[in-house]
């Protein structure tokens, strides 16, 4: 029969012949591989002993079962004996299994119809010493082999046609590069992002370290090309809220906040002119103020303003005046469902908020000079507040000695995170370097535990940084105090070089704080069915392999939400996951092994515990039938939800808990002199 | 296990390998088949805890087989026949130590006189 | 396979609770079958009967007794927990004390788990409908609805005043409901978790084991390194969260399946039967055991386990309870007095009242404190006796026939019944 008759055979569960079933026909192949079994393991003994096993119709030994010649003997007794399963033992299952399954495959029988035993690695190769031992063994694992294969099913490999379109959730820097070069093969691309503007975090910034380069030019070709790329449509204001489906197949509802603004608004910025109310500027980081229509900063793109609900007094102010007649207070929340075969994950990081270390009193009153990184940055950078000038936020004059501060929510055992940020020492250093290059006269003190700068041309930075005299303090601070009088800020920090107690004067305080997951991914990563570490970002597949892989199949990571990390490890990462992204969609479908589990709904007590032990949450209940089933292109075929269950009613199919233990009854036996184990 | 094979670690033949496909399939009846049939001693060994592949498989088959040792203990016997092992693939010597580990823990119950009785 | 012509039916009581055996008074006696009642099966004659109904534990002993009834019957029923896997007090296996499962000597016996047995399965048992596979399952008829997330806690005991909705094991308290078939004492409805003695499957207990297991994955649990250079993590030895939530796991897992799924225990013996069972519990377990092996003699050894305690810690009860606790004591000795006479109305009778006030035969509803669940027409002062949630504490207990030891996890180390069986 041909592999397409056995599979629809499978599948509508009717034979050609006879409604008896058919009594397995195992043929048993034992290789040599030259000395590495055969010196040890008394190869023909173990043959001699095959024979003996029920249902095994061939058994025979040959020198390199991998070979060409000895896949044409597997392939000889196939058709020979009409086998219908084979069991080969000789070295690992990731080594040759792939091999034997496919040469079975080209006669006709389905691949998961091969069963490995791996007497070389498992037997020959730690028992070198023992040979009489290690016969004995390899033959009760050709029982065991031969145990399991009686019972094993044909998995079919079903290929599933793919929805030709990605999303990309988040649109920082490494949502921007994942979507240009999805853009860029082809690719359909929908963005989504909850700001009113794109760019993140990135557009923040003052300058990026190594080179002082001006982000916002950097990013800008980038911003540009998204927003007008045909093969990209941008959604702001908009969030995932939930996902259905699976790899190859999503489908996900896209809930859009209005901007109460129409497209054609010309960006002439009249509205805002006019607007009355002001508060505090999110994207500034709270420096400056906004109106309650506006446009977060002068380069946003989309370039339309938006209207902040919240803080609107609803004068209507700005519907009257808007030339282009843009203003629109009907606009209404908008669901929009959105059907892509593949998602990249690249929402990002928040800034930690230092507000819980209360000895450094963050954004306490009286403690207004004590800021954070970001917030500096937003103070230094062109066209701020300050018109880019360094100034207390308490009176506005120049400090005369800035003091920064190192780990501030990373590296601790007490608050924050146990993690190191890996990025702080390069943004402070840089910050401590404009401070100096534009201040001459000001002190620039950095007080850290280690100084972290791995990376070509970043040692250099730091080197660059002590010719410049900024002071580096090995010691974390304990505490920042206030002189009750003066008013003058002390950092307490012991210098552990020279170990000494110090009280820095400091008219400004700046804190190093630590990347930490963005507020939203917890419910965004319960939406996704995304797995996350202890620490809150996402987790990646594999920590060395593959670190841009999700947990679940279909959904990959760019950027700081997989781990903090800078740019050009953010950009890095956007590019791998825009090609993994790509590939099912180019090629136009999946493959998937249909090695699932089985339930037998006369057991199931519908208690669901195995939907909560499936990792790629595979398994759900169906509401309208109030019963368990399976989503078998999610299954990764772990098997977690066999053990889970109490009354054995779930099996994974080829593993289920006869097959096994018959596998065990072979080996669990000791063995006896002279024979085998089994009269 | 293949590590070990590969550097040609020594072992004792006692030793036998069931494969799953996460440490997290090992079921607790399977453990009492295998000492039923005549295993003495069953070690379930999994990825290293926070690197399991299919994100907590390890932590499951920990939790059962601790729950499994209370019981040997409540019967009289030793709950040292029965472990869960973290062993690190590219380490042939964890595999092989947690082999030592599971001999040398049942040669005291041997001698102590709590092993499980031969087949019941 | 029995048919409608059955024409002798003879009922054989071998352990000690009677309850299988007294509860056949229920079979109607209109039936074209004469049914014979052998209380005690070393002195039964051997003439042949169409069907034998077996009650009661088995030990090795009785072997050549039962083997006789197996070739004197026509068909061979084991009802009742007992018979088939010998319920609860399987639990003295741990101890050494071997049984024996009917089916071990008559091959072919029909098998009627549950504690206490349905009379009615068995009346149809006889006629030839014995319960087939699809078994009918606990779960489907509980008011309790699952979630199955993971848990991080495990629990020994919950308020009953909080809820009525979640499943207990998601409230970190085990429950063998998930392994267990539809029964007639439904346990679970008085607030009590089942204990599977009437299973689903085959090995209930390393499953439910298994199933629990995996639930409470976020509970601590202790390792450690595995040692040398090359180490790594494995199981630490010794205590930890999870087993200081189920410090018995026989007896809650492994209840009515102790001797068919594990093998013989080496745990010294206390010296009887009783003794063996109760030691190595938890006290909090001890009404519900009492109530399902103590027999004749059920309420008042449930009874005086309960008020040992209560008056050994300080408890105090309302009149109301101390009421229906007399009143309980009463229809125990009115009980006693119907089975003497063999009289089936009286006993159904009296049966009903005692479910009226225990909640079931089992007597779930009693407990330390009160009752856990309400008493029908005794809403206004459910209040007043709700059971509480009782601490564990180290000490000797003694009241009536009962006297016991616990130690500092609340697990008895030694029981006294003085009653002679």
């Amino acid at each position: 029969m041909t592999e397409e008759e056995i599979e629809n055979q499978h599948e509508t569960g009717q034979s050609e012949q006879s409604s008896e079933p058919k009594k397995p026909r195992i043929g048993v192949f034992i290789c040599h591989c030259g000395h590495n079994i055969a010196d040890t393991v008394a190869v023909e003994k173990v043959t001699e002993f095959a024979k003996t096993l029920p249902n095994v119709e061939h058994a025979e030994h040959y020198m390199f079962m991998c070979s060409k010649p000895g896949i044409e003997l597997i392939k000889k007794a196939i058709k020979e004996k009409n086998l219908d399963r084979t069991v080969v033992a000789s070295c690992s299952k990731t080594q040759h299994g792939p091999t034997f399954a496919h040469a079975i495959e080209e006669e006709g029988l389905n691949r998961h119809m091969h069963q490995q035993v791996n007497i070389r690695e498992w037997c020959s190769w730690p028992h070198i010493k023992d040979k009489a031992g290690a016969t004995e063994k390899a033959e009760q694992m050709l029982e065991a082999g031969v145990n399991r294969s009686r019972k094993l099913e044909p998995v079919e490999t079903r290929q599933i046609a793919t929805t030709p379109a990605a999303l990309v959730i988040g649109a920082g820097i490494a949502g921007l590069r994942a979507a240009s070069d999805l853009a860029a093969l082809g690719v359909k691309t929908y963005v989504v992002e909850k700001e009113p503007t794109i760019g993140g975090h990135m557009t923040q910034l003052n300058k990026t370290f190594p080179t002082q380069e001006c982000p916002q030019c950097s990013i800008s070709p980038l911003t540009n090309g998204v927003a007008n790329d045909k093969n990209i449509t941008l959604l702001t204001m908009a969030q995932v809220k939930a996902v259905e489906g699976s790899f190859g197949n999503f489908k996900v509802e896209v809930e859009i906040t209005p901007r109460y603004v129409k497209d054609n608004c010309t960006s002439c910025g009249d509205c805002s002119a006019h607007c009355p109310v002001e508060v505090p500027s999110e994207w500034d980081s709270g420096m400056s103020m906004r109106k309650a229509i506006y446009k977060p900063f002068p380069q946003a793109i989309p370039a339309t303003y938006v209207r902040d609900k919240k803080a609107c007094i609803e004068c209507h102010a700005c519907e009257n005046v808007c030339p282009a007649h843009a203003v629109d207070f009907s606009q209404k929340r908008e669901t929009r469902k959105v059907e892509v075969g593949t998602i990249i994950l690249a929402v990002g990081y928040d800034e930690y908020d230092p507000t819980e270390i209360s000895a450094y009193h963050y954004h306490q009153d009286g403690y207004e000079d004590i800021i954070t990184q970001l917030e500096l940055e937003r103070m230094l950078v062109a066209g701020s507040i300050t018109n880019s000038a360094l100034l207390r936020p308490s009176d506005g004059k120049v400090p005369r000695r800035v003091t920064m501060i190192q780990c501030v929510g990373s590296r601790n055992e007490q608050v924050g995170n146990k993690y190191c940020t890996g990025v702080c020492c390069m943004f402070a250093i840089k910050n401590a370097q404009i401070v100096k290059d534009n201040y001459p006269d000001t002190d620039v003190a950095i007080c850290y535990i280690d100084i972290r700068t791995p990376g070509l041309n970043n040692e250099e930075f730091y080197k660059k940084a002590q010719e410049k005299g900024i002071k580096f303090i090995r010691g974390r601070p304990g505490e920042i105090q206030r002189d009750p009088i003066t008013g003058q800020l002390l950092v307490i920090v012991e210098d552990t070089l020279s170990q000494t107690p110090l009280k820095i004067k400091s008219d400004l305080v700046v804190l190093s704080a630590a990347m930490v997951p963005p507020r939203s991914i917890g419910t965004l990563g319960s939406a996704l069915h995304v797995l996350r570490d202890k620490t809150g970002f996402v987790k990646e597949f594999h920590i060395k392999m593959n670190p841009v892989k999700s947990s679940k199949d279909g959904i990959f990571l760019a950027g700081a939400i997989q781990g903090p990390k800078d740019i050009p490890q953010s950009v890095a990462q956007a590019g791998a996951a825009a090609s993994l992204a790509a590939a099912p969609l180019v090629r136009g479908y999946i493959e998937k092994e249909m090695l699932v589990p089985q339930i037998d709904y006369d057991l199931c007590v519908n208690c669901g515990l195995c939907i909560s032990a499936c990792s790629p949450a595979a398994i759900y209940r169906n509401e309208a039938e109030n019963k368990i089933m399976i989503n078998e292109i999610s299954c990764k075929a772990c098997g977690l939800c066999g053990p889970a269950c109490p009354t054995g009613a779930i099996q994974l199919k080829n593993f289920r808990d006869d097959e096994i233990s018959d596998e065990i009854a072979a080996l669990a036996v000791a063995p006896r002199e002279g024979g085998h184990v089994h009269d | 296990m293949n590590t070990a094979g590969v550097a040609r670690m020594g072992y004792d033949t006692a030793i036998k390998i069931v494969p799953l496909q996460c440490s997290g399939q090992a079921n607790p009846q399977l453990i009492m088949d295998a000492l039923k049939d005549g295993a003495d001693a069953v070690g379930v060994i999994g990825c290293c805890i926070g690197a399991c592949h299919f994100v907590n498989g390890n932590m499951l088959s920990m939790h059962r087989i601790k729950l499994m040792k209370q019981l040997f203990k409540e019967l009289g016997y030793s709950d040292q026949q029965i472990n869960h092992y973290t062993a690190r693939a590219a380490e042939g010597e964890t595999a092989v130590g947690d082999f030592e580990d599971i001999m040398a823990r049942l040669k005291r119950a041997e001698h102590d006189g709590t092993t499980l009785p031969e087949g019941w | 396979m029995v048919n409608a012509m059955v024409e002798s039916v003879t009922i054989f009581n071998f352990g000690s609770c009677p309850k299988c055996f007294d509860e056949t008074l229920l079979l109607p006696s209109e039936e074209k079958y004469a049914i014979e009642r052998v209380a005690d099966p070393a002195s039964w004659d051997g003439t042949r009967t169409d069907v034998a109904v077996i009650t009661g534990y088995l030990v090795p002993g009785d072997a050549a007794v039962v083997e006789q009834i197996a070739a004197n019957a026509g068909q061979v029923i084991a009802f009742g927990t007992c018979a088939v896997t010998a319920g609860p007090f399987g639990l003295a296996s741990a101890k050494g004390t071997k049984f024996l499962a009917a089916r071990e000597v008559a091959k072919d016996a029909i098998e009627l788990p549950a504690c206490l047995g349905e009379w009615f399965e068995l009346y149809e048992a006889i006629q030839g409908n014995a319960p087939q596979r699809p078994y009918k399952k606990l779960c489907s008829t509980c008011k309790r609805r699952s979630t199955c997330k993971f848990l991080s806690e495990v629990v020994r005991q919950l308020d009953p005043a909080t809820d009525e909705e979640s499943c207990f094991n998601d409230r970190g308290f085990a429950c063998n409901g998930y392994v267990a078939r539809q029964c007639k004492e439904k346990c679970i409805d008085q607030f009590t978790p089942c204990r599977a003695c009437k299973p689903l499957i085959d090995r209930p207990g390393i499953r439910m084991l298994s199933m629990f297991g995996t639930l409470v994955a976020n509970v601590e649990v202790a390792t450690e390194a595995t040692g040398g250079i090359a180490g790594t993590d494995k199981l630490a030895d010794g205590p930890d969260d999870v087993t200081r939530g189920v410090p018995d796991v026989s007896g809650v897992f492994f209840r009515f399946s102790l001797p068919v799924e594990m093998p013989l225990g080496k745990v010294l013996s206390s010296g009887n039967i009783l003794s063996n069972v109760f030691t190595g519990r938890m006290i909090e377990e001890l009404p519900l055991i009492a109530g399902m092996l103590g027999g004749q003699n059920a309420i008042s050894m449930q009874l005086d386990i309960i008020e040992a305690y209560e008056q050994g810690t300080g408890i105090e009860v309302t009149d109301v309870v101390k009421t229906h606790r007399n009143n309980l004591r009463e229809l125990e000795s009115q009980i006693m007095t119907a089975i003497e006479n063999s009289d089936a109305v009286a006993y159904g009778g009296t049966t009903e009242q005692i479910r009226q006030v225990a909640g079931n035969m089992n007597l779930s509803r009693v407990y330390f404190g009160g009752f856990k669940t309400v008493i029908p027409g005794e809403q206004a002062s459910f209040e007043e006796y709700k059971a509480k949630i009782i601490e564990f504490k180290q000490g000797t207990y003694q009241a009536g026939n009962v006297a016991y030891t616990l130690d500092a996890e609340g697990k008895v180390t030694d029981f006294t019944w003085s009653v002679k069986a």
